[in-house]
């Protein structure tokens, strides 16, 4: 097989063109890595480009999908008293041609003790779907709450302690209803497609600090964590001598 | 084949089809009677817990407000009889509202002595009573769940056919007027 004039300036360009590509994709990657450290720094966050052990923080959606999987663009900080993180998670799916990359937004929040997993997800399209396949959902005594949201529990006497009416009214509330989030072990997270968007993260942790503030006491004391026990007396004043 | 060996192996393959379900609806109800059995003794647990705690805040209240004697009395009478044996879910409801009741006018009456409000030991029990009559709310809720589960399947058919057989019967609901039980638990928001 012999190329031709014209066959040689097609692979010219398609080389090229791929190395341009190729140049772009890093300096858009390396300017968007640059923003978000920037951002990070100006509101109190830890910036840093990956973080390997945030590649398995749980089971389940987007942990379970796909392979190749990397947590980047990590940011890290305290919020109210609790280990705060948001990161982009990427995973691949298929193979060859069909090879695609996909990316989930996660911001989640360290717990002080392991909890058994409770999921509750808005209740649409898919998860009447799942529901009418034979899929679980928790009913609780809060009918609008049964009909906004499915839940999904791995220990239900703790799911039912956990989600108190309290709880499920405030879930309920204009601003809170419609978010998926899920506890497992020591992370309580939430979710959604794409990259990481900085203008949403304040308003994910919100979700999750409202949920983490109402997991009651004896909750945490049957998990081995007493959050009463944690909190720091108040200093004695020193006498005047 | 013959048709009449045909009907006979479809019929013996209905009645396996049939003894099959009617198995698994009997297991079915054995796990969840089991089920509303064991959430029930969770929540004689965390009851009996709450009535160890009763005598302890008696006592702390008494030693700033003596003269309350007839509270006094009437949360000890209130407490012994919930502690007492009860038949049912409902007859200990009836108990235990009653001693919320008392326990009411107990925390009502220390509102009216600030030293005893201030006391580390009297706040440490009302915490700690916080806390049970939470766990108590929580189990009240896992069992009314479990309850519901259960008398929705005796209810329907065709799995009441198998529960009016084997005697499988609605279980009670263990209800509570005290907001405080059915409300809680005491989350800062």
């Amino acid at each position: 097989m012999t190329l031709d004039a014209s066959d040689l300036v097609g692979v010219a360009f398609f080389g090229v063109f791929g190395l341009v590509a190729v140049a772009l994709g890093n300096a858009w990657q390396k300017r968007r890595h640059e923003k978000l450290a920037a951002w990070a720094r100006t509101h109190g966050w830890d910036y840093v480009r990956y973080d390997r052990e945030l590649e398995r923080i749980q089971s389940g959606a987007p942990f379970d999908t796909g392979d190749s999987h990397a947590a980047i663009e990590v940011m890290r900080r305290d919020w109210q008293g609790r280990p705060a993180v948001s990161f982009t998670y990427r995973w691949t799916t298929g193979s060859g041609k069909d090879r695609s990359t996909s990316y989930a937004h996660v911001v989640a929040l360290r717990l002080p003790a392991h909890l058994p997993r409770l999921e509750v997800t808005p209740e649409g399209v898919g998860a009447r779907l799942i529901k009418l396949a034979g899929g679980k959902d928790l009913q609780l005594e809060l009918e609008a709450f049964n009909r906004a949201y499915r839940v999904v529990a791995s220990d239900e006497r703790t799911a039912h302690a956990v989600l108190h009416p309290r709880l499920m009214e405030r879930l309920l509330q204009p601003h809170l209803v419609g978010r998926h989030w899920r506890i497992e072990g020591t992370w309580l997270v939430t979710w959604d497609d794409g990259r990481t968007d900085v203008d949403r993260i304040a308003d994910r942790l919100m979700v999750l600090t409202v949920v983490a503030d109402a997991v009651p006491r004896h909750v945490w004391q049957d998990h081995g964590h007493d959050p009463l026990a944690t909190i720091e007396p108040h200093p004695v004043p020193k006498e005047s001598s | 084949m013959t048709g009449g060996t045909i009907a006979l192996v479809v019929l013996i393959a209905v009645v396996v089809i049939v003894l099959l379900w009617g198995v698994a609806q009997y297991n079915g109800f054995v796990r969840l009677r089991n089920l509303v059995q064991e959430s029930w003794r969770q929540i004689d647990v965390e009851l009996h817990r709450r009535h160890d705690l009763i005598p302890n805040l008696v006592e702390t209240v008494k030693g700033y407000a003596a003269h309350e004697r007839n509270v006094f009395d009437e949360v000890t009478r209130a407490r012994a009889a919930a502690a007492g044996p009860v038949d049912s879910p409902a007859q200990q409801a009836v108990q235990e509202n009653a001693l919320n009741s008392a326990l009411g006018r107990l925390l009502a009456v220390a509102e009216n002595y600030p030293v005893l409000r201030a006391s580390e030991n009297f706040q440490q029990l009302q915490a700690e009573l916080a806390n049970t009559e939470d766990r108590i709310a929580a189990g009240r809720r896992f069992y009314n769940a479990n309850v519901r589960t259960l008398n929705t399947k005796v209810e329907t058919f065709p799995a009441n056919v198998v529960a009016n057989m084997f005697g499988f019967t609605r279980a009670e609901y263990f209800e509570v007027d005290d907001p405080q039980v059915r409300q809680a638990p005491s989350v800062g928001f």
